[in-house]
């Protein structure tokens, strides 16, 4: 793609700002017109005019590209000029000169703010730079990493990152964890924006089309400090597609299907561009049937409901029945670039409707013979989640500095159906209603508005800061024949600030410190069955929790090709309302899982080091961290029974996780890859000296991919083949089953095809090609002895439209 | 390269504080001890529960229940006995019990009487034939075992 520079560096090309940007003169702009006028062209990483690009002259004059790239600022009076080049999706540039000197026009690249990739390994001079100024482990990934990862969700796409994990249940839901922590210890973010479903449940997914994702900001470790409570364990944040660089109407239709789950699906997306407007339309459709998995003789039944269905060993066969499902997303952004900065609104709405394994139905034979009749149908128990965002994004520009607020508000509408029992007969009345109801078992909706303020003062060379106000309000209300969560308000505020202070070349200092406060505002829930299990299922409570945060960091960068980085953060989580106030059963788990309302907020200290070296064609990276909690909050067993179930209740315990990545990486004359990625976390409760549940298994993933020359009209051949391997999960907690490990094959291939003008991309991908049966420890049908799924073929076709 | 050092350091503290575990990871082991095997129960009949308890470091709670196995299902973790034909379950008897075990025991002799209800009227008129017990129980660590037993129960007077 950057062929056609190449050639021309050496004679036209001068490097400036250590290889980030180039700086050439273009003989086509040579009109120009006096010494103190500066003009020129913002070209994008492959060479095409960038519009909207926002460019600011010595710290006062300000404009924005055309639609032909070109920029010009008359009466430049000083002899010395900077101009600094900003574009969303990009890296900021800053270019020196002197207008005396300064004959021709300018040309100004701009460098995608996330790396190009080779494979699936994250290696890349913009990921360098994001590397290099931060000190908290933080990364970027782009459209193509997500395409050539992708899994069925955006979780399992990012599962390729090491220290990034996907908890998955069956097909359809995935959660994200990271270093080992997951539910409410990861922020998951839409533009900087807390997304707020139902993180709590090891079955709910994330609300996000990945489709409709332009690029992932991910941070491993404590980000408490501008993310607020929760971000102890990390922060996916989802940022948009990039602004439309020409006019016109451009756009992608692709499709998907794959053998395993003869899942298919398909999106279009359209963008439209008229010089500072622009706006983009994403519309995606997937569904997909029951998954198959290698041969099973049996599975294992969760702890039983009643006594007519306790824990039986049921046969299962080849498909997990009843984990068929639905994926509809449409999302909608508009939005301005002005030379006094930018502003966008974005509107998501996303649906899912996905069935789970239907254990309890499958005992009896004449719902099994329903089962197999197809293996697209939806029968009880299924979930549905409506999932409405809407966002507002404004940046203005004062100078250096900028203001950024962001207002949003989401509805998340989540409905579990599911076989409802009277178990004393008190309740006919309930039943009736909500077997009316289509068997609603549990109905949670939640509303929250939040904002974010952000001023970036950047006045200085040296120092930088960034003073941040984040509020949120929230509004849970339930339905449902079954509890599990409460009634509540919460309303949660917080002020940082964070300072960035080059000391040297050589030397970065990062620090910042953060206020909090969450008022938490729970119902008391009564039984309403009086003669089964306890009168109050939770009391009323109200309460504030104040919350700090901080952090010092600091990067030594003796080279170019060299970084030492070390971070000492604090972060606090408050507890969820699930951890203070649930109380209800657990079915796919088994458990009956209490709250407990003495709980306290978390504290946890983190200690993060990243070391990475580059040499020209070989790279590794390190990046080990320590965590220690002085009160990690758990569902702890306890040896209560009950007639539904082993009653675990959330309790809390000094602890620490361990761990870190290793990531090499080996490019042999730019064709040839080969990364090696390994994660290992340790995870130990310090009071009762056990493990902690949950905890992924040291895992190594290796790669092998090849680039092959171009063969008209086929381009960007690649093959590629990956090995997981997975050790042994034995470190659990009582009543965790204990995980073998396994190794699993993966096969990449794509290609581009041109037809004229016309471009097709083609991508084949087979998961677990020995359909080899293996479990998944942190997957949710671990528990009840399901593999996971066999082989899967999948087939990529996207056509770009101009 | 400084900064290794000072990691190695921590890293020693921290796993200075991770003693090696004296928790063992032992779930307890059930026993029993009356009924037997494939013994047939009577409605209307009283008869002893019997299970010992053998825990590594003290009980928890002991729940049963007794549930028909008319479709021939499998626990997998108990022997089968000879069982009647197949047959779909009209009114099939159902109970649950739970009890707490003394903490501080490691080894306990459960016993208890349990009483079928007799088949008096048209609401009692329980299903005869292949049933399981169905046995949970908690050490205080929270670990949680089971066991079955397959048994027949039939009618008072046959």
């Amino acid at each position: 793609m950057k062929s056609i520079f190449e050639h021309k560096t050496r004679s036209n090309f001068y490097l400036i700002h250590r290889g980030f940007i180039l700086l050439f003169c273009l003989h086509s702009f040579l009109d120009v017109s006096g010494q103190s006028t500066v003009r020129g062209v913002i070209l994008d990483e492959s060479g095409k005019p960038f519009a909207g690009a926002n460019l600011l002259l010595n710290s006062s004059k300000r404009t924005v590209s055309s639609t032909e790239g070109k920029f010009v600022f008359n009466d430049v009076r000083a002899r010395k000029f900077e101009i600094k080049v900003s574009a969303i999706g990009f890296e900021d540039i800053s270019v020196q000169g002197t207008t005396d000197t300064l004959t021709q026009a300018l040309s100004i690249i701009l460098t995608p703010s996330v790396q190009e990739l080779e494979g699936v390994t994250i290696n890349g001079n913009a990921q360098e730079e994001l590397k290099r100024v931060e000190s908290i482990s933080k990364l970027q990934v782009d459209k193509k990493f997500l395409l050539e990862s992708k899994g069925a969700s955006l979780m399992q796409s990012l599962n390729a990152i090491p220290g990034v994990n996907s908890m998955d249940i069956g097909t359809g839901i995935s959660k994200p964890m990271i270093r080992g922590m997951g539910y409410y210890r990861v922020v998951v973010a839409q533009n900087g924006i807390r997304q707020e479903g139902q993180q709590w449940s090891s079955h709910h997914g994330l609300s996000i089309d990945q489709q409709a994702v332009g690029h992932v900001e991910i941070i491993k470790g404590p980000a408490s400090l501008e993310f607020g409570s929760g971000a102890i364990g990390g922060v996916i944040n989802v940022l948009p597609e990039r602004v439309p660089s020409t006019d016109g109407l451009t756009g992608e239709l692709s499709m998907v299907t794959k053998s395993n789950t003869q899942w298919f699906g398909g999106s279009a997306e359209l963008s439209f561009r008229k010089r500072d407007f622009y706006s983009h339309i994403d519309i995606t459709y997937n569904s997909f049937g029951d998954f198959q998995i290698p041969e099973t003789e049996s599975f294992l039944l969760p702890v039983p409901v009643s006594a007519s269905e306790a824990s039986h060993e049921v046969v299962l066969g080849d498909q997990v029945y009843n984990t068929a499902g639905e994926e509809k997303a449409i999302s909608l952004t508009t939005g301005i670039v002005k030379p006094w900065g930018r502003s966008s609104l974005i509107l998501n709405y996303y649906a899912t409707k996905v069935g789970f394994f239907d254990w309890q139905g499958i005992q009896n034979d004449s719902i099994r013979i329903i089962h197999d009749q197809s293996r697209r149908d939806l029968q009880l128990p299924y979930q549905e989640v409506n999932n409405y965002t809407i966002q507002h994004i404004t940046s203005r520009y004062f100078n250096n500095d900028e203001l950024e607020i962001g207002i949003g508000y989401q509805f998340n509408d989540s409905k579990e159906y599911s076989y409802l029992t009277d178990r004393t007969g008190n309740r006919e009345e309930d039943l009736n209603h909500y077997t009316n109801k289509g068997n609603l078992n549990l109905g949670l909706f939640l509303h929250t508005i939040s904002t974010n303020v952000v001023y970036s003062f950047n006045q200085s060379e040296k120092h930088s800061f960034k003073f941040g106000l984040n509020t949120q309000f929230q509004i849970h209300t339930n339905d449902g024949y079954n509890h599990i969560l409460p009634n509540y308000n919460r309303y949660a505020g917080g002020i940082f600030l964070t300072h960035k202070y080059t000391i040297a070349d050589q030397w970065i200092l990062n620090s910042g410190a953060r206020i909090d406060f969450t008022y938490l505002n729970i119902e008391e829930t009564l039984n309403p069955d009086v003669e089964f299990g306890d009168p109050v299922f939770n009391p009323a409570l109200e309460e504030t929790y104040p919350g700090s945060a901080y952090s010092i960091g600091v990067n030594f960068l003796p080279s170019r090709t060299t970084i030492i980085k070390v971070n000492i953060g604090k972060s606090f989580r408050v507890p969820s309302v699930y951890e203070l106030a649930a109380y209800g059963l657990h079915r796919h788990g088994g458990r009956f899982e209490k709250g407990n309302i003495e709980n306290e907020p978390e504290q946890a200290w983190e200690f993060d080091l990243g070391i990475e070296q580059k040499w020209s064609d070989f790279s590794i990276g390190l990046s080990p961290f320590i965590n220690y909690f002085t009160n990690y909050l758990y569902l702890n067993p306890s040896s209560e029974l009950r007639p539904v179930g082993q009653v675990f209740e959330y309790r809390q315990s000094r602890a620490s996780l361990l761990g870190g990545e290793i990531t090499a990486n080996y490019l042999y004359r730019k064709k040839l890859n080969l990364s090696v990625n390994a994660e290992y976390v340790y995870a130990v409760n310090l009071d009762l000296k056990s493990a902690l549940p949950f905890t992924p298994p040291l895992n190594l993933r290796t790669e092998l991919s090849y680039l092959f020359n171009d063969l008209k009209p086929l381009q960007q051949n690649k093959l590629g083949i990956e090995l997981l391997t997975v050790a042994s999960q034995n470190n659990t907690v009582p009543n965790e089953l204990s995980t073998s490990g396994y190794n699993s094959i993966n096969l990449l291939g794509r290609t581009e095809i041109l037809f004229g003008s016309q471009r097709i991309n083609l991508m084949l991908k087979v998961r677990n090609l020995l359909n080899a049966s293996y479990y998944n420890h942190i997957s949710f049908y671990r528990r009840m002895w399901i593999p996971e799924p066999g082989r899967d073929i999948q087939l990529y076709i996207s056509v770009p439209i101009k | 390269m400084k900064y290794t050092l000072y990691v190695i350091l921590i890293a020693v503290i921290v796993s200075a504080c991770i003693e090696e575990k004296d928790t063992e990871i032992e779930q307890p082991v059930i026993e029993l001890l009356s009924p037997s095997p494939c013994d047939t129960l009577r409605f209307g009949e009283s008869f002893n529960f019997r299970v010992k308890i053998t825990d590594n470091t003290g009980l928890g709670n002991i729940s049963m229940d007794v549930h028909h196995n008319f479709g021939h299902h499998n626990h997998g973790v108990h022997e089968s006995c000879d069982m009647d034909e197949k047959k779909d379950a009209v009114n099939p008897y159902s109970n649950g019990w739970v009890f707490s075990l003394p903490e501080e025991r490691k080894e306990y002799v459960f016993d208890t009487g349990i009483t079928f209800p007799a088949m008096k009227d048209e609401t009692t008129n329980y299903d005869t034939g292949d049933y399981h017990f169905h046995i949970y129980v908690t050490d205080n660590d929270g670990y949680q075992v089971f066991t079955t037993l397959d048994i027949k129960v039939l009618d008072q007077d046959s």
